[in-house]
This record gives C-alpha cells, sequence and structure tokens, in this order.
C-alpha cells in the first residue's frame, strides 16, 4: 500500500473536480426526460406479457426459472444439481469477494481505463458476460420445450425429440469396469487441474513478467489460478458435451462431474 | 491516461434544443397516453354512446308515428276539444266563481282541523306521560292518587275534543268532495285522453332513459361500465372458489329489449329472448352471459379480447351452436331442453352408439353395453356371414351401428375363430335343448303369407324393418338402432329363429328384444316368413377347418382384445376388461398440445376440426409408428355435428349447486329412465316427450296405432303402471299390435314408472279414492249421462265383458279397468278437455256444454259425477262397495 501512496504523490497535481451543477444535474435530466419518454412509449405500446392462469396440474412446458437465475439453469443442462447449484455458485461468490485481496493493480481508481488494466477486464468480461449473461441469453432464447435448443426461427415444438446418446467419458475411452472408470475420471479431472495451472503459471510469466509474480506471492497466484481454472472447465465440459456427447467426466458413488 | 480536468466549453454549452425536443415529446406523449386510456382502449364508451343514439332515435320515431296516428284519431281530437272547453268554462263564469269560493272554504276547513287534530294530538301525548307516572308512582310504592287525577281530568278534554274534531273533519271533506265534483268532468277527460295515448308516452320515458336531463340541457347518458359479479360461480386451478365477473352488456346493451331483432351486433336481441332470458330461466341482469357463452367476460378493451378469442384464453367464446354445449354445466336434464336440440341428439347418440363401451366418461359410467352377447354366437349365426360381418358390417348393413375396424379377411377369421371357440359350450348345450318342431316346413307358402301378415299386425316394425330402406327408428341421422331383417336368412337359421322369438331371454338373459307372447304356431309363421329374407351363402369348405386352427383362435383373441370387442359385446371371460379408449370426462378442455394431430398438415389445429375429422375417419392421425384402434362408425356430418358439441360440454367445469338447474332425485329419475327406455326403444312404438311413435308411420288411422304416453305419469296410477310393465294386459283388445312383455326386472319397472311420474311433476304418486263419500245423486246423475241420451259413452268405451256398439275403428279403452288404471284427478281434467290433454285424441270434448237439466246444469259437478262413476264401475256395483 505504501507504494501506491508514493506513485500517487509523483503524479502532477490537477485540478479533477467540476460542478454537479451545471454539468451533472442538467445531463440527469436530460436522461430522465428521455428515460421517461422511453418508458411511456413501451408501455402504450406493448403490453404486459400475460400467459394462461397458473395451473397446478399442467406443468408449463418449458418451465423456466426468472431470468437472472437461467445462467445456473442452463448449467444443470451440464453438470449434478449438487455441483452446478451449490459448488459452482459459492465459488462465484467466494471468487468475487476475493477480487480486492487477489488484485493489485492500484490502475482505474477514479477514471475508466482499458489499457492498464486489460487482462483484469478480460477476465472478468469472459466470466460475467461470454459466461454468464450468454448462458442466460441461452436459457431465455433458446431453449424450448423439453429444454431442447431452439434457434430463435424455429417453432417451439413441444413434441421435439432429441436422440439420448451421451456417455461417460469413461466409457468413451473405453472403460467399462466401475472402479477402473472412476479411477480413470479422477485421474482426467486431476490431470485438467495440474496442466491447467502450469499453463497458467507459464502464461503470467510470459505476459507479466517474474517482477509481477513475485510482488504477487503464491497465495494469490494459486487462488487466482484456481478459480480461474475452474472458470475455464465449465466451457470445455460444455464443449466436451456439445461435440462429443460426453455426459460426465468422473463418475464416483457420491458426486459426478 | 484518461483526460481529466475541468472544461469551460462544457459549462457553457446550451442544451436547451435538446431540453425543449424532449418536454415537446413529452407533451405529446401524455396526451397520447390519455388518448389511449380514454378511447383506444375503451372501445364500449363508442358503443354505448352509439347505443343511446340509436335507441334515442328509434323511442323519437315510434314517438312520431304514434302521435301523428293520435292527431289523425277524430275520437282523440273529439277529447282534446273537449278537454279545452271545459277548462275554458272553469275559467270564468258562474263555475268559476263557485270554485273560488270553495277553495277559499276548504283552506279554513284545513286550518280548523288541523288545529283541532293538534290539541288532541297534544292531549294524548300528555296522558302517555300521566300513565307513565302513574305507573312510575306504583312502582315504587307512592301514592298514586294524584297522577289518577290528572289522567281522568285529561280523559275527560279529550272526550270533550273529540266530537269537535270529528265533525271539522267532516266539514272538509264535504269541501273537497264537491270541489271534486266540479272538477270532474276534466279528470274524466284526462283520463280518457291517457288511455289513448299511453302507447305514445311510453316512448317519452324510452327517450328519458337514453338521456341524462341536468336542468334545461339534456344529453345523452355518460357510459359506465355494466358488470354482474356470480360470487362462487368458479373455481380456479387451486379448486378455490372465484367470482366470474362479466362485462358483455357494456357492448350488448340490447341484449334482453325487444325491438332491437334487426340491427347489427353488439346492439342486437338475444333469440329467444321471451324463454332464455325470462326471470325464471337465465336473467341476463343477474346471470349474465358468460356462464353459457363463455369468453373473457371481464375484458372490455376490444371485442377479440372480451370474446376470448386470444392467445392464452382457454374458454374463447362459443360460437353458432356451440354454445349448446354449455346447456350441460347446469342442466342434468338436457334432453328436455328444448333449445339444445343438438346437445341433446349428442347425447343419444353418445348414450346408444356405444361409446362408453370404449370410453368413460363421467355420468356415462352405467351405461350398458349396446351391442349382443356372444356367449352363444355359435348356435345363433352362419359362420360365413360371421366373417364377413366382423370385416365389414357396413357392407352386410350399411346404416348398422357395429362399426367397422377394417380388418383384414384373416384378421376376421381370426377373430370368428375365437368367437366360435368360446361359445361351443354353452352354444352347442343349448341348442341341444332346443330342436326344431317337426312339424316345421321351411318355404310352405301359406305359413311364410301368415307370418308375414303376423309380422306387419304385431308390431315388430317399431323395432325392425323389413326390407331396403325400412326403417322405424333412427340413431342420429341414418343409424339404424335394431337390425334391419331384410337379409336375415343368411345369418341365422329357423332352429334359432323359432326358439328366439318364442323367448329371447332364454338365448340371451340380458338381450333387449322382448317377447312377444307368441304361440307355438305364430313363431313358426313368423320363422318361416324370416326365413324367406336372404339365404346363406355358399361357405367356403375350407372355413370350417380354419375356425378350428388353435393359431386363428390365440391370434382372434388378442384381437378381440386389442380392439375391445367386450366394450360393447358380452364375451365369455372378458367381463372384468376395462375400456380401451381414453378418458372423455374432461375431454372439452382439452388444450392443443394435448390433442394428436399426427403428421397431418392438412387439418387446421383447433379443438373442433381435431374432434370433427376424428368423428369422420376415426384414424386419421395414426402414423407409421403410431396405430389408431377406433373403429369407422360411418357418421353423417349433423351426427358428427351434435357429438362434438356434446364432447365441447364435457368440460373441468363445477357449476355450484346454487346456479344450477333441477338436479334433484326427480331430474336423476328422469335421465335415467329416460336411458332405459331408449335401451328398450318404447318410442318405436309409443310418443313420449313429444318424440317417437316412429310406427306411426304404417297406420293410416291413428287410432289403429300404439298409444301416446305423454303425460302418461299424470294419466295412471303407480302401482298399475308398474303391473303393467312386468305383465302387459290388452287394454285395447281391438288392436292386432301386441305391448310386448319385456321382462323388467322390479328395478327397471320402478325406474320406468318413475320416469314417467318425473316427467308428468307428478309429486305424490298414490291417491286414496273413498268411494264411499260419493254421493248417491251423483251416481244417478252420471248414469242418465254416460246414456245413449247424452253422451253415449259405451258406444265406443268397452265395458268388461261387454263390446263397444259402434265400429271397431272407434272402440275405446275398457272403463272398468279405470278403477286400478286412471289417476281420479287426471280423469278429471281428461273430461274437462280431452284435446288438451292428447291433442288429436278421438275422444269427444263435451264440456263447457252439459245438458241444463242434470245437476243444476253445473259442469263441474256434472265432470265430477262422470269421474265418479267410472271409478265405481269397475267394481262389483255400487252396492257391494259400499258394504266393503
Amino acid at each position: 500500500m505504501a507504494g501506491i501512496a508514493q506513485e500517487k504523490r509523483k503524479s502532477p497535481v490537477v485540478d479533477d473536480k467540476v460542478h454537479t451543477w451545471p454539468h451533472l444535474v442538467r445531463v440527469e435530466f436530460l436522461v430522465g426526460i428521455f428515460v421517461m419518454l422511453v418508458l411511456i412509449l413501451w408501455s402504450l405500446l406493448v403490453d404486459a406479457p400475460l400467459e394462461e392462469p397458473a395451473n397446478p396440474t399442467r406443468t408449463p412446458n418449458p418451465s423456466k426459472a426468472p431470468w437472472y437465475f437461467l445462467g445456473l439453469q442452463e448449467m444443470l443442462v451440464y453438470f449434478d444439481p449438487w455441483h452446478a447449484g451449490v459448488v459452482l455458485p459459492s465459488l462465484i461468490i467466494v471468487g468475487l469477494m476475493m477480487i480486492p485481496f487477489i488484485d493489485i493493480n492500484p490502475k482505474g481508481n477514479g477514471y475508466y481505463t482499458f489499457k492498464e488494466r486489460k487482462y483484469e477486464i478480460l477476465t472478468f468480461f469472459f466470466g460475467f458476460h461470454v459466461l454468464w449473461v450468454s448462458m442466460i441469453i441461452i436459457g431465455t432464447f433458446f431453449r424450448g420445450p423439453g429444454w431442447n435448443l431452439f434457434w430463435p426461427w424455429q417453432h417451439w415444438d413441444p413434441h421435439k425429440v432429441v436422440a439420448l446418446t451421451n456417455v461417460d467419458l469413461p466409457y468413451v475411452l473405453g472403460f467399462r469396469d466401475y472402479f477402473w472408470s472412476s479411477v480413470c475420471g479422477g485421474v482426467v479431472v486431476f490431470g485438467y487441474f495440474v496442466v491447467s495451472l502450469a499453463a497458467f503459471y507459464l502464461w503470467i510469466l510470459r505476459v507479466k513478467g517474474k517482477d509481477f509474480l513475485e510482488r504477487w506471492g503464491m497465495v494469490r497466484f494459486l487462488i487466482t489460478a484456481l478459480l480461474f481454472v475452474t472458470m475455464l472447465s465449465l466451457p470445455a465440459k460444455m464443449f466436451l458435451r456439445l461435440a462429443f456427447n460426453v455426459k460426465y467426466v468422473w463418475v464416483t458413488p457420491w458426486f459426478n462431474i | 491516461m484518461a483526460v481529466r480536468g475541468f472544461d469551460e466549453a462544457e459549462e457553457k454549452k446550451s442544451y436547451g434544443s435538446v431540453f425543449l425536443l424532449g418536454s415537446v415529446l413529452l407533451v405529446v406523449l401524455t396526451l397520447w397516453a390519455f388518448w389511449d386510456d380514454n378511447f383506444t382502449r375503451r372501445p364500449w364508451k363508442q358503443f354505448q354512446a352509439e347505443f343511446y343514439r340509436l335507441d334515442y332515435r328509434k323511442a323519437e320515431q315510434a314517438y312520431e308515428e304514434e302521435d301523428k296516428k293520435l292527431r289523425a284519431d277524430p275520437a282523440y281530437q273529439e277529447l282534446v276539444k273537449k278537454l279545452a272547453e271545459e277548462r275554458a268554462s272553469l275559467r270564468g263564469g258562474e263555475l268559476a266563481k263557485k270554485l273560488k269560493v270553495l277553495r277559499r272554504d276548504e283552506t279554513k276547513a284545513d286550518v280548523r282541523f288541523t288545529e283541532l287534530d293538534q290539541e288532541v294530538k297534544f292531549i294524548k301525548s300528555e296522558l302517555e306521560e300521566a300513565w307513565y307516572e302513574y305507573d312510575h308512582a306504583v312502582q315504587q310504592g307512592r301514592g298514586a292518587k294524584p297522577y289518577e287525577d290528572r289522567i281522568r281530568e285529561l280523559e275527560r278534554e279529550k272526550a270533550g275534543l273529540d266530537p269537535q274534531l270529528e265533525k271539522a273533519r267532516q266539514e272538509r271533506e264535504q269541501i273537497k268532495e264537491e270541489i271534486k265534483k266540479v272538477n270532474s268532468g276534466i279528470k274524466d277527460l284526462e283520463t280518457q285522453i291517457a288511455k289513448l295515448t299511453a302507447e305514445r308516452d311510453k316512448w317519452v320515458k324510452a327517450m328519458e332513459n337514453a338521456t341524462l336531463n341536468a336542468g334545461p340541457i339534456s344529453f345523452y347518458k355518460i357510459p359506465k361500465i355494466h358488470q354482474v359479479v356470480l360470487e362462487e360461480f368458479d373455481r380456479n386451478n387451486f379448486d378455490q372458489p372465484v367470482a366470474r365477473v362479466d362485462r358483455c352488456q357494456t357492448c350488448h346493451m340490447a341484449i334482453n329489449r325487444a325491438g332491437f331483432e334487426n340491427e347489427p351486433q353488439p346492439f342486437r336481441t338475444h333469440p329467444r329472448r321471451e324463454v332464455l332470458l325470462a326471470d325464471n330461466a337465465h336473467p341476463p341482469d343477474k346471470v349474465g352471459c358468460a356462464p353459457c357463452h363463455e369468453g373473457q367476460g371481464a375484458a372490455v378493451n376490444s371485442a377479440r379480447q372480451a370474446h376470448g378469442e386470444i392467445p392464452y384464453w382457454e374458454h374463447p367464446l362459443l360460437r353458432g351452436a356451440k354454445v349448446q354445449s354449455s346447456c350441460a354445466s347446469c342442466h342434468l336434464d338436457v334432453q328436455r331442453l328444448e333449445d339444445a336440440p343438438l346437445l341433446a341428439e349428442g347425447q343419444r347418440i353418445f348414450e346408444q352408439m356405444g361409446c362408453t363401451g370404449c370410453h368413460l366418461a363421467q355420468g356415462y359410467e352405467d351405461v350398458p353395453k349396446v351391442g349382443p352377447s356372444l356367449r352363444r354366437i355359435r348356435a345363433k349365426v352362419d359362420p360365413g356371414w360371421m366373417v364377413r360381418w366382423i370385416q365389414n358390417p357396413h357392407s352386410v348393413r350399411p346404416r348398422t351401428r357395429m362399426p367397422n375396424f377394417s380388418l383384414k379377411e384373416d384378421e376376421a377369421v381370426a377373430i370368428a375363430s375365437f368367437l366360435w371357440s368360446i361359445s361351443k359350450e354353452e352354444g352347442e348345450k343349448w341348442l341341444q335343448e332346443q330342436p326344431l318342431p317337426a312339424s316345421f316346413r321351411e318355404g310352405d307358402k301359406s305359413l311364410v303369407a301368415k307370418g308375414k301378415d303376423l309380422v306387419e299386425s304385431i308390431g315388430c316394425k317399431g323395432c325392425h324393418g323389413f326390407a331396403e330402406g325400412e326403417v322405424s327408428t333412427v340413431l342420429g341421422k341414418e343409424k339404424e338402432l335394431i337390425p334391419n331383417l331384410k337379409n336375415i336368412g343368411e345369418k341365422v337359421g329357423p332352429r334359432w329363429t323359432y326358439h328366439w322369438l318364442k323367448n329371447p331371454r332364454s338365448f340371451s338373459p340380458e338381450t333387449r328384444m322382448p317377447s312377444l307372447r307368441l304361440a307355438d304356431d305364430e313363431a313358426m309363421t313368423v320363422t318361416a316368413y324370416l326365413m324367406t329374407l336372404g339365404k346363406p351363402a355358399d361357405e367356403k369348405p375350407s372355413l370350417e377347418k380354419q375356425l378350428q386352427d388353435a393359431k386363428n383362435i390365440k391370434r382372434g383373441e388378442s384381437l378381440v382384445r386389442k380392439y375391445g370387442c367386450f366394450g360393447c359385446h358380452d364375451i365369455p371371460g372378458m367381463e372384468k376388461e376395462s375400456r380401451i379408449g381414453v378418458e372423455l370426462t374432461t375431454f372439452g378442455s382439452k388444450t392443443l398440445e394435448e390433442l394428436f394431430f399426427g403428421n397431418r398438415t392438412d387439418i387446421p389445429i383447433t379443438w373442433d376440426d381435431w374432434t370433427t375429422n376424428k368423428l369422420k375417419e376415426p384414424r386419421i392421425y395414426a402414423t407409421p409408428r403410431v396405430e389408431q384402434v377406433m373403429p369407422h362408425f360411418n357418421l353423417t356430418d349433423d351426427d358428427i355435428k351434435a357429438l362434438r358439441i356434446l364432447l365441447a360440454g364435457f368440460r373441468e367445469r363445477k357449476v355450484p349447486s346454487r346456479y344450477r338447474a333441477d338436479q334433484s332425485q326427480r331430474a336423476v329419475q328422469v335421465v335415467e329412465g329416460r336411458r332405459l327406455m331408449h335401451q328398450y326403444n318404447c318410442i318405436g312404438c309409443h310418443e313420449i316427450e313429444k318424440r317417437g311413435g316412429f310406427i306411426g308411420k304404417y297406420y293410416e288411422n291413428p287410432a289403429l296405432a300404439p298409444p301416446p304416453l305423454n303425460g302418461e305419469g299424470e294419466k295412471v296410477q303407480s302401482g298399475w303402471l308398474f303391473g303393467f310393465l312386468k305383465r302387459p294386459i290388452p287394454i285395447r283388445p281391438w288392436l292386432n299390435l301386441r305391448m310386448p312383455t319385456f321382462g323388467f326386472t322390479d328395478e327397471e319397472a320402478n325406474r320406468l314408472v318413475a320416469y314417467f311420474n318425473g316427467l308428468s311433476k307428478v309429486e305424490i304418486p298414490y291417491a286414496y279414492f273413498d268411494e264411499r263419500k260419493v254421493p248417491k245423486e251423483h251416481l244417478d246423475a252420471a248414469r242418465i249421462l254416460v246414456s245413449k241420451d247424452f253422451f253415449n259413452c259405451f258406444s265406443c268405451h268397452q265395458q268388461g265383458e261387454r263390446k263397444p256398439e259402434g265400429p271397431p275403428e272407434g272402440w275405446a279403452p275398457d272403463l272398468n279397468l279405470a278403477k286400478d288404471r286412471l289417476n281420479p284427478e287426471w280423469i278429471i281434467k281428461w273430461l274437462q278437455d280431452p284435446q288438451k290433454v292428447q291433442p288429436g285424441t278421438k275422444m269427444p270434448s263435451f264440456y263447457p256444454g252439459g245438458p241444463d237439466n242434470i245437476l243444476g246444469g253445473k259442469d263441474d259437478k256434472q265432470i265430477e259425477a262422470l269421474r265418479n262413476y267410472i271409478v265405481m264401475l269397475g267394481r262389483k256395483g255400487p252396492a257391494a262397495a259400499a258394504s266393503r
């Protein structure tokens, strides 16, 4: 922290404050007017989307969570409920709480910058927009009856049938015995973490340099790497599922991944 | 690095134009929002304004027309002239002076009376107080003497004033009377004019109803929502009672007003308004419209929304005849309703076509199987015929109720062989016990001719046809409820026929074919005749072997199970099988997702189209993978429409009992009894509920056809009817027709009696007639009345052994039976006006207009005397009756 203070003191002193009035208030007022215009126009042109009355004997198909949960619901397609519903969301929250600890880049305080925070912003962008928001969009617009995938121009046919041919990864690799399948799955999962941790290390080394790694420290590196690699495991699993019909990578009597 | 710091140009920049643009847009949008809220989304306001204008214009027109008529009416002109004269005469001259004096006197008398009246009232009030003081003093044990004195004093005062008051009242009344007399001429004329102008002034009221008058200005009424709320009418999907809100009459304002029959919608009057919207039926101000017509009753934003013809609304407006499907929501007995003919027809078809054999539906669980028992089928039919029949019944008998399962020949053979095998034991046993009489000679001309005569005279034709197109009882548009026998010789042999005719129930205990109590020789002649109708086709020699083939038998059994033959037929070993079709109790509420359209692209995706096409071509939605087994019934489009309306009424809807029509035990009995009546086809011969009596078309003289049974419950005694149903006796011995013995169980006979009683709304089925109370003069008078000199009753009516004197086609039932048979109250009604009780009867009407010299010439007395006489006739004699 001492370093940051020093850096600040060194920078040239500029007058970086402007008055609330008129700079902020009048713009806010104008924005307020136009937001109201849009809302009024919207309410005039589009009626509230009502469907048939709720009926406990007739489950709607598809049954969808509120839109902000559709990312989670989409993850359930690829993982066990305990994993997609408990482990991953917990890691998301924990990871967000960790950001002040693992982010040692002081740039961008009080102003907008991309260049000075390229990797931080890109990582967040990938996690939030590409994974979370895009899954909400998929869940909202691309999932129809039977939670099947539909293109927006396709009719949501409630009777659509999609062949169920998913198998576990060890099965694909030729394992038929339950025990050895478990072992194989474990090896693959651990292997994934080991290999990607190493790759992450090499990558950081290349783009940030040794100095940064030393300043960052072992603990911060490991936490970040674990979170980053876990985040990447989601698209990895999605790819395995969509491209190779892989159901689970690791099947054990207690959990499946 | 971002540019930070103070920018002077930014501070000086004006946003005035943007602000102006935003403000203008805001104003415009606000006005638009106001317009949208008040006009675009409230089209009913325009409708109402339009309606009030229309209503006012109509009233005005009618007023002017009436006014013109009045003006042209000389009587009216005369009266108006007279009135003017009368008024003028009161305005001046002697009379006016007199009236003035009288009016002054009246005022004086009025004042005098009011003064006195007030004085008396005060005294009365003081008396009340004095009595209170007196009571109070007594209750507290104080001396009551002073109060007693006060009371006495006040009463004295009152006694003094009372006559004065009475006198003042009389004076006043007298003056008033005199004034009235002077004015009476005007009053009289005014009443006469009012009578003439009533028709015209009615329209003034109508005009006032369409307008709002505020002082000197008047304008059309301000539009408002007209809403009917039916508390707890519906149940929501969580089974909680919810109100139904119905605002239909916000636009349909003339729905219950005469005079708008030819206006365009939404202002048209409801058809059959007098009946359907009557206060005892469906008054729209109390029940609204949506309970019958559905739609989104609470919506008023647009016609489309209000009619519920939008996505997600589950009960769109029932257009056209489909509204009849709603009747069943509240009416248990829908076949009685005149305005739901298609629904009633649909119900008859549904019950009698055998739909319930495969499909369960609430309220139709106990409909008996419609087909004959196959327990002894081997003893009955020709095997070759059987195979042809199973393969496609419509090719054998196009109008049969048996549906076509579109089987291949080998499948038909397999089913036949299965049925052949299961009926082997019982069938052969029955055949052994029932030999053909040795005297039977097939083809004997005289037997055949006699048989034909018998068939045509004893009533076989009430149910069966005997030639192409000959049919009496039709189900739906053209289905034969009972087999046409024109080719019966192809199907059955003489041995079975003979014994079947003699006693159908010995062959099949559950059959609805009745016994006509044929003697042996009669049965023989009928058999001989029937055997001339068609000859068995030459059997393929291999068939017998195929029928014995165990593989065929096994295959036949699985086919019988697959197609659910046991739904309509009694098949040994399959008595407990459940229905193979889908349950239809809530079929009308099925959503489009629940209806399987298969790969059809030519059928519009609606409930109506799905159902129509399913009934027309039952396997239309089959795909290469999805097999459908529902057979083809060959229904006409009209039948399909009727069935569709019935099915549309099979809804998940429970209307609370307080909104429902008659659900009493009596209504249940009528529904059940009618079903039984249809099962035994009583309407083949008798007209019941103004329907049936189909055999009548073979008779030119209706007197020779079976009697109509409209109002039978009121006419006959329940006990007698029960006995008659169990064991019919000839009531009209001159008829060749025979009331068959159906072999009803006690329960069935009771149900039929309850049905007839329910139809006639008989509350108390048993009535006692006390002959000891019959005065002798009645009997004497009646004896004269029935004699040849007067009504000559026995020229037509039989009396015990005594045959009527007139020609046989004029004969009428035995009056000796009346005692046990007829309801004494009914006899009176009958004698009063036979044509009213039974239109078209040949019984002459004697009243009003009985002879003057008997029982004082009073019709009522004479009728009662006749009734008493008729009821006494059945006894051994008046003396014997009296001694009992």
